[in-house]
């Protein structure tokens, strides 16, 4: 069902490793940042590979605060046509939508870009971390100018990285699963589109013209 | 035999009928038309008097109240000549004994026989004769009814009945038939007058009660004869007496003439307050036409363009066939529009694909593996040398192929992206143009509506308007005929009475004038008794005088009964008449003149008086002895002179009375004694 090959699901991963990620300094391996858990990996992605559902928890954002920021940048995601253009379905899994990223994660980590590590348990591994190199930030710097193609992941996994705030992967991923669409997806199937929704509520703001 | 009686009899030999249509004018078809269509029957016969004597007079009952005893009144055996009914007192029944007669001889009780009295009887009879026949009336009364009948007393041989009666009504009725078909009397007809002016006077019949109480000298003097003055009834009474011939059809045509006059006069006051009212109605109506010229005037006549609202409406309909065909053109190119966004977004999602993927293997690519990404064991430096030089993977020992056809597939795919972008411009172009044009049509749509509503209120409003000024015109129209009809004078068509014409002769063309065949016969018929009249009125005035000095009213030089009937008095020296004399000098002369009529008609073998008279209380007024003397003297004379004469007398027992009426002759209840 991949609608992208492995290396734009790696770069994709990698700008949200990176921006999504938590500075650090001091690090004895010389690590500078850090990324807290495959959950948070796996939400934060599903907010890059569904646009909508991204403009919907922007519109939420704009109500909390009354920031037109969010409201405008959710505006923005229904004029540029991301939801169409930009949408990379997802498997709605037991836990939530889910997308095996070990060929995607394994590029990264053999490049060095990404440490993974977790905490062990029983031989197995119970949860994942990833820590960040000073390579891979100044990789994806580099490589956001080089190739404009890829400006747009660097933008929206620094928006992710803001909406999600400190929330970890579970309450992430409990608050995507809150949107009914996705809750009531079937186990299985891919999670649909929420565009309509968010065109409704923009136009109830009369935000859509 | 005067002249002037055979100068009647002369003008007799002329038919009545004939007579009246030759001075009228008219064919006597039409005089018997009239005379038919009115009801006026020809009465020439003079009249053979009968002579009536009442032979017995009896009633019974129980009396009520202040007395309860059984009561039987007889008078029995009476003939002719002079007969008491005399008590020493009053109150002793006398008037009663009188008003019983009167009802058993008229068929009516009067009202002075009170109702309780006349509930006490429960049996009366009064036998009389007229000539050799004899007759019983015998009457029967219960609480509710009356019975009896009259029989013809033949001797020996069994009586036959000749009339019966089960009510009052028609007691009323036999006894009426009776006696005028005994006596050859007509019923009298003449006019009363209306109290109103609106109202026509009518024709009044009188039957045998008013002729019979001609007969009764009760103690109401105001008519010479009978009871009343009105309606002309003692004139009719005293030519009928007097034998005249013609007189019922010349009373007739005389109440038919008062009718008539009356009806015409009433006529005329409706036809004054008629002209009034048409007078003042045309002023209202002239004034309501005024206000309506006016107002028509000052109306417009309402102006509709109906050629402007038909080109709207055609507009509208035009643009209502296009809105509908851009509608479905507008949705066609938007779904055309949907399919050409959604090939774009194929193509550039294809494209935003293929870049990011050529990026981001580059951007791999250019990294050099650190470690094996299953087992993180370190890539070695030769391992490193070895896929620099090889062309075979570090990690997994592959052969790498550099494909270098990147730049075609971009450029395809970027050519892709533009010309399905141009497209959806183009779509994009299209589908707003369509919109615009469906919005502009369904704009145009909405105003052509409002246009043409605002026309149809308009119309609406004209039609009103031409409705209200229709409705002024009609208004407009009627008034001005009513004012024409108002304006034109109209005639009251004069009523006839209710009688069935025969028109089976009658000329659509002729105009009859009735009331000139009505006066062409009053005159006719009064010639044919007129000279008649005089001469017997004559003899009677002569009577009358010389009964008068026998009666102590010899203060009168000269009486003279006229027709009509007045009788004027030379009293000392000084007109005067009977209206204006005593009571006393009233009851004398109502008595003579009576006897007088009976006298000269005896003489002549004329009249139809019945030769008999019942006087209630003669001294009741101031009569002197001396005079009421005189009077019953001269009662007693004409008793000689006419054998058959029966006169009674009902008064207060007094010397001159019981001296002239003889013990066998009367009743009489002496000291405190009732008649019955």
């Amino acid at each position: 069902m991949s609608q992208t090959t492995t290396v734009q699901d790696a770069i994709r991963l990698l700008y949200i490793l990176v921006r999504g990620s938590d500075r650090i300094s001091n690090h004895p391996d010389g690590y500078v940042g850090f990324f807290d858990g495959k959950a948070k990996l796996h939400a934060l992605d599903f907010w890059v590979r569904y646009p909508d559902f991204l403009a919907y928890e922007l519109l939420n954002k704009y109500e909390e605060t009354g920031e037109d920021k969010y409201l405008l940048k959710a505006e923005n995601i229904i004029d540029d046509q991301e939801p169409d253009l930009r949408s990379i379905p997802m498997i709605r899994y037991r836990f939530g939508a889910f997308e095996n990223l070990h060929e995607s994660l394994s590029l990264l980590v053999s490049k060095g870009l990404v440490y993974q590590d977790g905490d062990k348990s029983d031989e197995t591994i119970k949860a994942y971390y990833y820590y960040i190199t000073p390579l891979s930030v100044q990789l994806v710097d580099d490589v956001t100018k080089e190739f404009p193609s890829l400006g747009w992941y660097d933008e929206r996994a620094k928006l992710v990285k803001e909406i999600a705030g400190s929330l970890g992967g579970s309450a992430l991923k409990e608050r995507q699963y809150k949107h009914m669409s996705y809750a009531t997806t079937q186990l299985g199937t891919q999670i649909p589109s929420i565009k309509n929704e968010v065109i409704n509520r923009l136009n109830a703001l009369n935000r859509i013209k | 035999m005067s002249k002037k009686t055979t100068t009647a009899i002369e003008k007799k030999k002329v038919g009545w009928l004939d007579s009246i249509a030759e001075k009228s004018g008219y064919d006597k078809k039409i005089v018997e038309r009239f005379l038919k269509k009115y009801n006026i029957k020809q009465a020439p016969n003079t009249g053979t008097p009968k002579r009536v004597n009442f032979l017995d007079v009896s009633f019974s009952g129980q009396k009520k109240g202040e007395y309860t005893n059984d009561f039987k009144f007889e008078f029995a055996n009476l003939k002719a000549g002079v007969w008491g009914i005399l008590s020493d007192k009053n109150g002793k029944g006398k008037t009663t004994a009188l008003e019983v007669i009167k009802w058993l001889f008229k068929g009516k009780a009067s009202a002075d026989l009170q109702s309780g009295v006349k509930s006490w009887i429960n049996e009366a009879a009064l036998k009389y004769s007229v000539d050799d026949k004899k007759y019983l009336l015998s009457m029967k009364q219960g609480d509710n009814s009356v019975t009896g009948q009259i029989e013809l007393l033949k001797g020996e041989t069994k009586n036959s009945i000749v009339s019966e009666f089960n009510s009052e009504d028609e007691m009323a009725e036999v006894i009426s038939d009776f006696w005028l078909n005994e006596l050859g009397l007509n019923q009298i007809a003449s006019f009363r007058q209306s109290s109103s002016e609106v109202e026509a006077g009518k024709e009044v019949v009188h039957g045998w009660p008013a002729l019979a109480a001609a007969l009764f000298i009760g103690t109401d003097y105001g008519a010479l004869f009978g009871d009343t003055a009105l309606s002309g009834l003692p004139t009719r009474i005293l030519n009928m007496f007097l034998g005249l011939p013609w007189i019922s059809t010349h009373a007739a045509l005389k109440a038919l003439d008062g009718q008539l006059k009356s009806e015409a006069q009433v006529e005329t006051v409706f036809e004054d307050r008629d002209k009034e009212n048409r007078r003042q109605r045309l002023g209202e109506i002239q004034s309501e036409l005024k206000l309506k010229r006016e107002d028509l005037a000052s109306k417009p006549a309402p102006q509709f363009n109906s050629d402007g609202y038909n080109d709207l409406q055609k507009q509208y309909n035009a643009n209502y066939a296009s809105e509908k065909t851009a509608y479905i053109e507008l949705v066609d190119e938007e779904e055309k529009a949907e399919l050409v966004n959604k090939e774009w977004i194929l193509d550039k999602k294809k494209l935003n694909g293929f870049l990011e993927d050529k990026a981001a293997n580059a951007v791999f690519k250019r990294l050099n593996p650190t470690c094996c990404p299953h087992c993180e064991s370190k890539i070695t430096t030769e391992q490193l040398e070895k896929e620099k030089n090889e062309h075979t993977c570090a990690i997994c020992d592959k052969k790498m192929i550099d494909t270098d056809d990147s730049d075609a597939i971009l450029s395809e795919l970027e050519e892709s992206v533009r010309a399905s972008a141009a497209m959806c411009d183009l779509m994009k172009n299209s589908v707003r143009a369509k919109k615009l044009r469906h919005g502009n049509l369904t704009q145009s749509i909405a105003d052509f509506k409002a246009a043409m509503d605002e026309y149809e209120q308009n119309l609406q409003s004209v039609r009103v308007a031409q409705t209200e000024l229709d409705s002024l015109k009609h208004e407009v129209t009627r008034l001005e005929i009513l004012e024409e009809e108002y304006k034109t004078t109209r005639t009251v068509e004069p009523t006839k009475p209710a009688v069935i014409e025969d028109i089976t002769e009658k000329s659509a063309a002729e105009v009859i004038d009735e009331n000139k065949i009505l006066q062409t016969a009053i005159k006719i018929t009064h010639a044919r008794f007129k000279d008649l009249q005089e001469e017997l009125l004559q003899d009677v005035n002569d009577r009358i005088l010389d009964f008068c000095k026998k009666v102590g009213l010899s203060q009168y030089q000269s009486v003279a009964l006229t027709s009509n009937p007045h009788l004027k008095i030379d009293k000392d020296g000084s007109p005067t008449s009977y209206s204006n004399v005593s009571k006393g000098e009233q009851l004398r002369l109502k008595v003579i003149v009576t006897i007088a009529l009976i006298a000269v008609a005896e003489e002549r073998g004329l009249g139809r008086h019945p030769g008999f008279m019942v006087i209630d209380s003669p001294a009741a007024q101031e009569v002197n002895p001396d005079d009421l003397n005189n009077l019953i003297n001269g009662l007693e004379d004409l008793c000689k002179v006419l054998p058959s004469l029966q006169i009674i007398i009902a008064s207060v027992a007094s010397p001159t009375l019981l001296a002239h009426i003889d013990d066998k002759q009367r009743l009489h209840a002496q000291g405190d004694d009732f008649l019955w």
